[in-house]
């Protein structure tokens, strides 16, 4: 009888334990956004975005053309830096680390963070070398490591068995699906912190789509990922936590279940019920 | 609230809304026909109140076809979300009403027409349920939060009566006992009326959810004040 009470209360004990779990999982920050603006030239687009991304998780960013997602995820990895006119301003700290101060060096910080593109960019020469040419500039290496290094990538982007018979074939001939896998392989090779996503899927048909979702899921546990779409399903199929912009201003930042069954602020609630504009 | 671009998704939403509003009425028709035939000892009724079950099992089925439909060509997201996820919950609140209707039926078929002398509170407890089941109607047709909160705090009154019927019930049938069995059926009817108030109860609780957003099943009424009151301080 003794054993039996016992044992309810261990039960109880392990219940509430369950219950409280999801608070008690501590959330590390990785990109920490304060009050971000930024300008094409003259024309702000940007305003005072302030937001924390959250290490090992998938954000989304949604919101209608023209509202800044695209420019905002651009200045992790200062992007702008290529365009003439194009500047920032406030504070984007990644473990601490100003990424908008230009005493840090723009090509080191793209190594930490990734990016894949809307359109599928690889580099017009083989498989490979699509991976090992990043590889390459990162410093020298054996050429065993190499190739552990380019099969590694190729298995994390879920691409290699597709892939591993014909690593010489020229990139381009690949599906548009298997040429973005191979782009995120090509990202995931020189072992980024954090993969920024400018519409990865908007090109490609629902099964290349389906696969990237698949993968954008099984690396966040080894990445933090930020990914833009206009596809709001996809937003709320992979991501934790959505933000929704508007006119360059974040508008609601939130848990993406909350975001997606009970916003709090009203725009949210017309764009992604579909009654907006 | 603004119209979607879409506007096939507005009228079939619209449709959701008009079923479930037949639907609150074919069943509110049919529990207040059930309980007039015991009142009246009325056999005919009561047969007619079994027959009626099955259009409020066409609605349920109806409204579950249309709910399913929605969700897969539109993806309903955020209040329209949950207005479809209520309404499949609502319907089925609504056709387990409308089965505990036809139980009083039954149980008035068992009766064969004779109508105890004592029916303890049963009266007071049809009176009750009635009007729960029109405000819960209102509520949800007005997204009205405070109507809803009314019939939560209702329930608690048909409950207390609830068990004072089977006190009054249990001390006939001692005294009564060549009547035992009707006022067992009695019992039951009782117990039938209150499982209503429940049903009607969870209802309105769905219709807090699908106006505010927040889930307020299984807790305590401080609980629910405090939630709703937040709510308030924030639309401020």
């Amino acid at each position: 009888m003794t054993a039996t009470i016992a044992h309810l209360e261990d039960a109880s004990t392990t219940l509430d334990d369950a219950k409280a779990q999801p608070e008690k999982t501590e959330l590390e920050t990785k990109i920490s956004v304060h009050h971000l603006d930024f300008y094409y030239g003259d024309k702000q687009v940007l305003f005072d975005n302030t937001l924390d991304i959250t290490k090992n998780r998938v954000t989304a960013f949604i919101g209608p053309s023209g509202c800044g997602k695209s420019t905002h995820i651009r200045t992790y990895n200062r992007m702008f830096d290529l365009y003439k006119g194009h500047r920032a301003g406030g504070e984007i700290l990644m473990d601490d680390l100003n990424i908008l101060d230009p005493k840090v060096p723009a090509l080191e910080l793209r190594h930490k963070i990734g990016m894949i593109f809307q359109k599928p960019t690889p580099f017009p020469m083989s498989i490979f070398d699509n991976i090992a040419y990043g590889l390459k500039l990162h410093g020298r290496m054996s050429k065993s490591e190499l190739e552990g290094r380019v099969e590694k990538a190729l298995q994390d982007a879920a691409l290699w068995n597709e892939v591993k018979d014909k690593l010489k074939h020229h990139g381009t001939a690949l599906s548009g699906g298997q040429q973005q896998r191979l782009c995120i392989a090509r990202a995931l090779a020189v072992q980024p912190e954090v993969l920024l996503m400018d519409e990865p899927c908007s090109a490609l048909d629902p099964i290349a789509t389906t696969k990237i979702e698949e993968l954008i899921d099984e690396l966040k546990s080894r990445f933090t990922i930020v990914i833009v779409t206009h596809n709001m399903q996809q937003a709320a199929r992979v991501s934790d936590f959505t933000a929704f912009f508007y006119l360059g201003k974040l508008v609601e930042f939130d848990d993406t279940d909350l975001m997606f069954t009970s916003p709090s602020k009203q725009e949210t609630e017309d764009y992604i019920t579909g009654r907006f504009g | 609230m603004v119209d979607h671009t879409f506007k096939r998704f507005d009228i079939e939403l619209d449709e959701l809304d008009a079923l479930i509003m037949s639907m609150f009425k074919v069943v509110r028709k049919n529990v207040k026909k059930g309980l007039r035939a015991l009142f009246e000892g009325n056999v005919e009724i009561a047969k007619l109140v079994i027959s009626q079950d099955e259009a409020a099992n066409a609605l349920e089925v109806q409204v579950d076809e249309l709910a399913r439909s929605v969700i897969v060509r539109h993806q309903p997201a955020a209040s329209d979300l949950r207005q479809v996820f209520a309404a499949t919950k609502i319907v089925t609140d609504l056709e387990r009403i409308s089965d505990l209707a036809a139980s009083i039926a039954n149980n008035t078929i068992e009766l064969n027409g004779y109508v105890p002398s004592q029916l303890a509170s049963l009266p007071d407890m049809q009176e009750m349920v009635l009007r729960q089941l029109k405000d819960a109607r209102r509520a949800y047709k007005r997204q009205d939060v405070q109507l809803a909160q009314d019939v939560l705090e209702h329930d608690q009154a048909i409950n207390a009566a609830f068990a004072e019927s089977q006190r009054a019930l249990f001390t006939s049938m001692t005294e009564h006992p060549s009547e035992i069995g009707h006022y067992m059926a009695l019992a039951n009817i009782a117990k039938q009326i209150e499982r209503i108030g429940d049903h009607t109860k969870n209802i309105a609780e769905m219709t807090i959810y699908l106006v505010v957003g927040h889930e307020v099943r299984h807790i305590n009424r401080d609980h629910l004040a405090e939630l709703l009151e937040g709510d308030d301080d924030e639309e401020e």
